[in-house]
């Protein structure tokens, strides 16, 4: 998505660096403004990843993204300002990601299954925006809360509608069950993220997957899925690495 | 006098933080509610991390050993989650104050805090893991299952908490009881469970066994 502008000594990952020539380029305008724009953002994933929340500070976007500090209040009132905005392109590139998984497949359960796989791996992928989005976001203040709440909300209405759509109504387990599953993998996926272990996730989806569906299909269908899953489930070593970051 | 001022200071420190939220708590905040001088609280903290992280340890233990004496007067594993969770939501409802930091401070007070809130949720696990042999609960779920279960019921507590509707939590009950029973005991007793919990949630009192 944005790439990362992170000097090389504070890289977690290998990353492009991704830089304007200094002075005139001959370049649009508004390339140049959506070009710092998105510097700016990569630069707060990098550093609130690296420093935490409370302590990143506008100095430290500034330095990393490589923008001046007029540029940066150009485009953002402050530190909180250009940390929603980051967290909005994540979680907007998350939503899509997980959405279109959610749409391509047939019934709760393939859906269930197809939008967990997207969800960790996308997080698995992008360990710098999971610290930030996951982890860094319940220290950001409500605003930041708030829009997490939001997008909690969303993926518990896609278990809901899915569920509405293919079960009769006497069947549906109570209200709070799908708040309650999608509050369950954001405790597993925020504990493995702040250990740093953002990368074992994608195993865990078969564990995840039974958590879901089994209010809804039954504990037999449940552990046979479980099952299914574990063995089809590879090392993630013996998939292809995907492309590099756009 | 030297514990009373401890005592003073970790209530102070549990004022200031469910009010303004753990960042915004100043030492000065703390020290005026207490009624000590800056003196007494460094005679008994280092900083501000160490005062909270003394409180956030005792309303901790006040909630388990709440929660655990609950759970323990159950006679069946389904009773006793049946009393422990109602104890706890109940708690909660009880005294905002401890339910804003343990459930939302805690997680913005920096990693040592974090460290005990996933002791604690580790300890709630284990309360929710049936023991071998029981009568009703025969089903069995993963280990990652049993970490959603919790995290699940902390996430809706939590939102309740973040959107002060502390005093809602008991009607919480029914629901996050039969995500917790579903697994191990099966739909039809997990919904007989949540029918059983509809009637008494709303008095706010822990159910009859």
């Amino acid at each position: 998505m944005f790439p990362s502008a992170l000097p090389d000594s504070r890289k977690k990952r290998q990353r492009e660096p991704y830089q304007l020539p200094a002075g005139r380029h001959g370049l649009s305008r508004q390339f140049v403004v959506s070009n710092q724009r998105e510097r700016i953002l990569a630069a707060v994933a990098d550093v609130c990843s690296a420093a935490g929340y409370a302590a990143m500070s506008v100095e430290d976007i500034v330095v990393t993204s490589g923008v001046s500090r007029r540029t940066f209040y150009d485009n953002f009132s402050g530190k909180e300002d250009a940390y929603l905005a980051a967290f909005d392109a994540v979680t907007q590139q998350l939503l899509e990601r997980v959405g279109a998984a959610y749409a391509e497949a047939d019934g709760l359960v393939a859906k269930a299954r197809e939008s967990l796989a997207g969800l960790l791996s996308f997080i698995a992928d992008e360990p710098t925006f999971a610290d930030m989005c996951i982890v860094e976001v319940m220290a950001a203040g409500p605003s930041a809360i708030e829009r997490r709440n939001r997008t909690m909300t969303a993926f518990a209405q896609m278990i809901e509608k899915a569920a509405a759509d293919e079960l009769p109504k006497s069947k549906l387990p109570p209200q709070l069950t799908a708040e309650t599953l999608v509050g369950g993998i954001y405790e597993v996926v925020y504990s493995r993220v702040l250990q740093g272990r953002g990368d074992e996730l994608p195993a865990l989806l078969p564990d995840l997957l039974f958590s879901v569906v089994l209010p809804y299909v039954g504990q037999e269908t449940a552990t046979s899925l479980l099952k299914n899953e574990r063995r089809r489930s590879k090392p993630r070593a013996a998939r292809q690495a995907g492309p590099g970051d756009s | 006098m030297v514990s009373n001022q401890r005592e003073r200071i970790l209530d102070g420190v549990l004022q200031a933080a469910s009010r303004g939220g753990y960042a915004a708590m100043r030492i000065e905040d703390v020290i005026a509610i207490a009624g000590v001088s800056r003196r007494t609280f460094y005679d008994h903290f280092a900083n501000k991390e160490d005062a909270f992280l003394a409180s956030y340890d005792l309303v901790l233990e006040q909630l388990l050993s709440g929660v655990s004496t609950a759970f323990a007067s159950g006679e069946t594993w389904t009773s006793r989650v049946r009393r422990g969770l109602a104890a706890f939501l109940n708690l909660l409802a009880a005294e905002p104050v401890l339910a804003r930091v343990c459930v939302v401070e805690a997680l913005a007070a920096g990693p040592r805090a974090l460290e005990r809130r996933t002791r604690a949720m580790r300890a709630f696990q284990e309360l929710l893991m049936p023991p071998p042999g029981d009568a009703l609960a025969t089903g069995s779920a993963p280990p990652v299952a049993i970490e959603a279960i919790v995290g699940g019921i902390y996430e809706v507590i939590y939102s309740r908490v973040t959107t002060h509707r502390t005093e809602e939590l008991p009607t919480l009950l029914p629901s996050l009881l039969h995500s917790a029973l579903l697994p191990f005991v099966g739909p039809d007793i997990a919904e007989a469970e949540y029918q059983r919990v509809t009637q008494t949630a709303s008095k706010r009192s822990v159910p009859a066994p």
